[in-house]
């Protein structure tokens, strides 16, 4: 079925009969020549008049024709294919993903929304929701009110699964009454959000449609990840920023900027023959906020990302000491790059995390209390084990954790070689640590004398395994010890600002005091009174809306588009089709616009004519 | 007027009378042919004059030079020896004409002044000259005579010759070619508007009678050119059928007929020893009558 969006053009189509009264006033005026013969016409007619004959009459066939098209164009013919819900009094919920990965074709399930909304029959009523909370109806409401809320919508930045979406929309056709009762579910099809529907009931008496964009993303590149090198930078030690970028689809060439506390530092022109590539900028000393950019494309999720530099600050370290802590205030200390102070293990329980970027806790066997209580206020709590840790299981039993609650182990794999095969899968091996000093070559194997690691991210407490002590013979060892001791905390302080945190997340911060604080957002600065909660106050910073750098008083955060919104695998419409979704291709519903078309078939008239006038 | 206007066609289209005609064209043509070479055809001596740069030299009578150390040449008397016919086309599309009334011949105004300068020339020379008219059959039928009042004749007939019916040109060659029991010269004026093939077996059929045959292919020039700028329903002349058409459109295709059915005439023309001269009737009397001559020439 075509329709027109300006049918007034269409107004005009008495002038494509121009050709055709123009053919016949001229065969009407034709001049009336005596000529002596025909003889030769005669013979003509016989070879060629005939050609001739038809020739005029395509020849007028094309300009009419052209003006046919040209007038089609000009009135913007949409072609709507019959819509596969049909024309029924039905409720309908309809639930629009506009999640970051659909931003770039967001138009396309906008049209099909649309199409559904205007395709119901009088009384149908309809709810929407999208899983970002842009729209997330719990009453019904009439169609020409939704058709508008939609028009209005534009696709966020988060990215989020349908589920939620999803259980709301049962709750609310739980409470219809309706005959016909649908959900209508319009994604760009990627497997990890619609695949929780192939686990979910589906009552039997509500249809579920899905429209689906099968068309697969042209070219894309994107940024797969971004790291900091050196890993645990000693201060002032010169930083690095390894990009490695990723290519599907064919090579388009594309620029790659980075902007150093939002001023543009570099800029390079970048093409990935191959699949992969990595590219590597050094920092300038005093970087703060980076941001990666590459020019956006079809999966704008994957196209930038931020990362928090510690940049020169000098560190803060409180230091609960033991008997040993002589030697390690003097490890801190080396270089004169970290401020160290004692701190009593009564007092480490008050504290919050304005007071200290990390707090080491040295000579414990297991978590302190007063270490778990600051490590709550949002400190960074490093806690060196006391005496030698051979292995694993030994550290873990040290501790009196389970291996199952989540810890991440940072150190070399080798280290976990005898691990049993049980504990190995139940803890992921993050990255080997990078305890080399830059420039150099480490010459003394560790082995026996390896620092290993245990970070409760969860909690913001890393466990750091080692044998130094006073006596300690080897001097080797001993040498490096301060080198690798501020690697480490640097680390773990830059580690508490670096964690992941994507669009959408909620931003917490606990204070002691209830005084206001300072927030800034990439786009707003304001002032936000926290709340008081039991323990102290809290801060909380709803729903991010966008990537970039936030601060809540004197915590910074960085929050990136999460990567799953690029992760592009389809799901299979199968495996849906299977519980008794009925899918449809999202361009099957979507009406299209074909003044283009047109236009190209006019252009084709106009060169068919100029053809059959010059041969 | 000079002699180069006299035998121009539109000069001759403002004149009246075809006896005027054919006397300014004959006179203005002879007037270029300084102490004609081509004076004296026959055998009959009549004088001596002194040889001038440009006579044959087989001519001198060395005898007199002998007697006089100085040459002369024999004149000799003109006398009938050649029975030429004209034959005219007067079907209707030799009434075709594309200029202006007074500043263009039609193709039967210029074959008709073109015979009477002829007939003019070979009365004036002494030979016999006969006329027929025809067009699907032979309107008029003259037979050669030398006499000078036999001239006024044939022009009057000329004079009052009308286009008009359709071409049956080989039907009425071959009758001509029936008719003429001595051999002689044709001279055929015609817009030869008819099948080429049955045209050729017509004029081999004269030249089969051992006639020589000099054929005037007359055209307008804008039966050549086919210059026609707007579409235009055109009627045949002849028929008075008509065809609708975009002249633009054929014009290629029309020339190329046109360069085809002549290439043809004349190649076959030249095998069987016909002269062939197309000839345009904005185009000087000049060529055609100097081609009679050349013809008359090899018939010595």
């Amino acid at each position: 079925m075509i329709s027109f969006a300006n049918p007034w053009y269409l107004l005009l189509m008495p002038i494509a009969s121009g050709p055709l009264v123009l053919h016949l006033l001229s065969r009407r005026k034709m001049k009336r020549t005596e000529f002596s013969s025909l003889f030769f016409l005669r013979k003509l007619r016989e070879r060629r008049f005939r050609w001739l004959k038809l020739r005029d009459v395509l020849l007028l066939i094309l300009r009419t024709l052209f003006l046919v098209f040209l007038v089609l164009a000009l009135a913007g013919p949409i072609w709507k294919g019959r819509f596969p819900l049909g024309k029924v009094r039905a409720d309908v919920v309809v639930i629009l993903d506009d999640s970051y990965s659909t931003a770039a074709r967001f138009s396309d399930l906008k049209a099909t929304a649309l199409r559904l909304v205007d395709e119901l029959s009088l009384g149908s009523r309809v709810a929407l929701l999208s899983p970002s909370g842009s729209l997330w109806d719990t009453v019904w409401g009439e169609p020409e009110s939704a058709a508008e809320r939609i028009q209005a919508l534009a696709s966020s930045r988060s990215g989020r699964d349908l589920q939620a979406a999803w259980l709301q929309a049962l709750k609310l056709l739980d409470k219809s009454r309706a005959s016909t009762r649908r959900v209508a579910l319009i994604s760009d099809g990627q497997e990890h959000a619609l695949g929780f529907l192939e686990n979910e009931r589906i009552p039997s008496d509500v249809e579920v449609f899905c429209f689906i964009d099968e068309a697969s993303f042209p070219a894309n590149t994107s940024i797969l990840d971004v790291e900091l090198y050196p890993g645990f930078p000693l201060p002032g030690e010169e930083r690095f920023l390894r990009i490695r970028l990723g290519r599907s689809g064919k090579k388009v060439e594309k620029t790659l900027s980075l902007w150093v506390d939002e001023r543009m530092v570099e800029e390079r022109r970048i093409r990935l023959s191959e699949g992969r590539k990595e590219i590597e900028f050094r920092l300038p000393q005093a970087a703060q906020e980076v941001r990666v950019a590459l020019d956006p494309d079809s999966i704008p999720a994957d196209d930038q990302r931020f990362v928090l530099a510690s940049g020169s600050r000098r560190l803060r370290i409180g230091l609960v000491g033991d008997a040993g802590s002589d030697f390690l205030e003097l490890a801190l200390r080396v270089g004169g790059d970290l401020e160290v102070q004692n701190v009593r293990p009564a007092g480490a329980a008050r504290l919050s995390s304005s007071s200290y970027d990390v707090l080491i806790w040295d000579g414990a066997t297991s978590c302190p209390f007063q270490a778990r209580a600051a490590a709550s206020q949002g400190l960074a709590v490093l806690i060196l084990l006391d005496g030698d840790v051979e292995d694993v299981a030994g550290a873990f039993n040290s501790l009196g954790v389970s291996s199952g609650e989540g810890f991440e182990i940072l150190g070399p794999s080798s280290l976990f070689a005898d691990l049993e095969e049980q504990d190995r899968r139940q803890m992921r091996i993050k990255r080997y640590a990078r305890l080399e000093p830059t420039g150099a070559k480490v010459i003394l194997p560790l082995s026996g004398g390896d620092p290993l690691m245990l970070a409760d991210t969860s909690q913001d407490i890393y466990y750091l395994a080692t044998r130094f002590t006073a006596q300690h013979t080897e001097l080797v060892y001993r040498a490096l010890f301060p080198a690798i001791l501020q690697r480490i905390v640097t680390y773990v302080a830059g580690e508490k600002s670096q964690r992941e945190r994507f669009i959408g997340d909620t931003l917490r911060v606990r204070v002691q005091k209830g005084e206001p604080l300072f927030v800034e957002t990439p786009q707003l600065h304001y002032e936000i009174t926290p709340q008081q909660v039991a323990g102290g106050y809290r801060v909380e910073f709803g729903a991010t809306a966008d990537g970039g750098f936030y601060r809540i008083g004197a915590e910074g955060f960085v929050v990136n588009p999460d990567p799953a919104e690029a992760f592009f695998t389809k799901i299979k419409t199968a495996d849906l089709q299977k519980h008794g979704i009925k899918v449809h291709p999202l361009g099957a519903s979507t009406p299209r616009k074909l003044w283009f078309w047109f236009l190209i078939l006019a252009a084709l008239c106009l060169a068919a004519e100029f053809l059959f006038i010059f041969l | 007027m000079k002699r180069e206007e006299l035998l121009k066609p539109e000069t001759l289209a403002r004149l009246r009378g075809l006896d005027l005609k054919a006397r300014l064209v004959v006179e203005g043509f002879l007037e270029g042919l300084h102490r004609s070479p081509y004076k004296g055809f026959s055998v009959e001596f009549s004088e001596y004059r002194s040889y001038i740069p440009g006579d044959e030299p087989r001519r001198i009578d060395w005898k007199v030079y002998a007697k006089t150390d100085r040459f002369y040449v024999k004149e000799y008397q003109e006398e009938t020896n050649l029975r030429a016919m004209l034959l005219v086309d007067s079907s209707g599309s030799m009434a075709y004409r594309s200029g202006s009334v007074t500043g263009a011949l039609s193709k039967l105004d210029y074959a008709t002044t073109l015979a009477a300068a002829l007939a003019y020339l070979l009365i004036k020379q002494k030979d016999a000259v006969g006329l027929a008219t025809f067009d699907t059959r032979i309107r008029s039928y003259l037979p050669p005579r030398s006499s000078r009042n036999y001239l006024q004749l044939l022009l009057a007939r000329l004079e009052n010759l009308a286009a008009g019916g359709e071409t049956n040109l080989a039907e009425s060659l071959h009758s001509l070619a029936e008719r003429l029991r001595k051999r002689g010269l044709v001279i055929l004026f015609s817009d030869l508007f008819d099948d080429p093939d049955r045209v050729l077996f017509a004029l081999r059929h004269f030249r089969h009678r051992k006639h020589e045959v000099i054929l005037f292919h007359i055209l307008d020039p804008m039966e050549e050119s086919f210059d026609f700028s707007s579409p235009t329903r055109l009627v045949d002349m002849e028929t008075r059928k008509e065809a609708s058409l975009d002249p633009r459109l054929v014009r290629a295709e029309y020339r190329k007929a046109l360069e085809d059915y002549r290439f043809r005439l004349r190649s076959t023309c030249s095998e069987h020893r016909i002269d062939y001269n197309p000839i345009l009737t904005d185009q000087s009397f000049e060529y055609a009558l100097f081609r009679y001559l050349e013809k008359r020439r090899r018939l010595r």
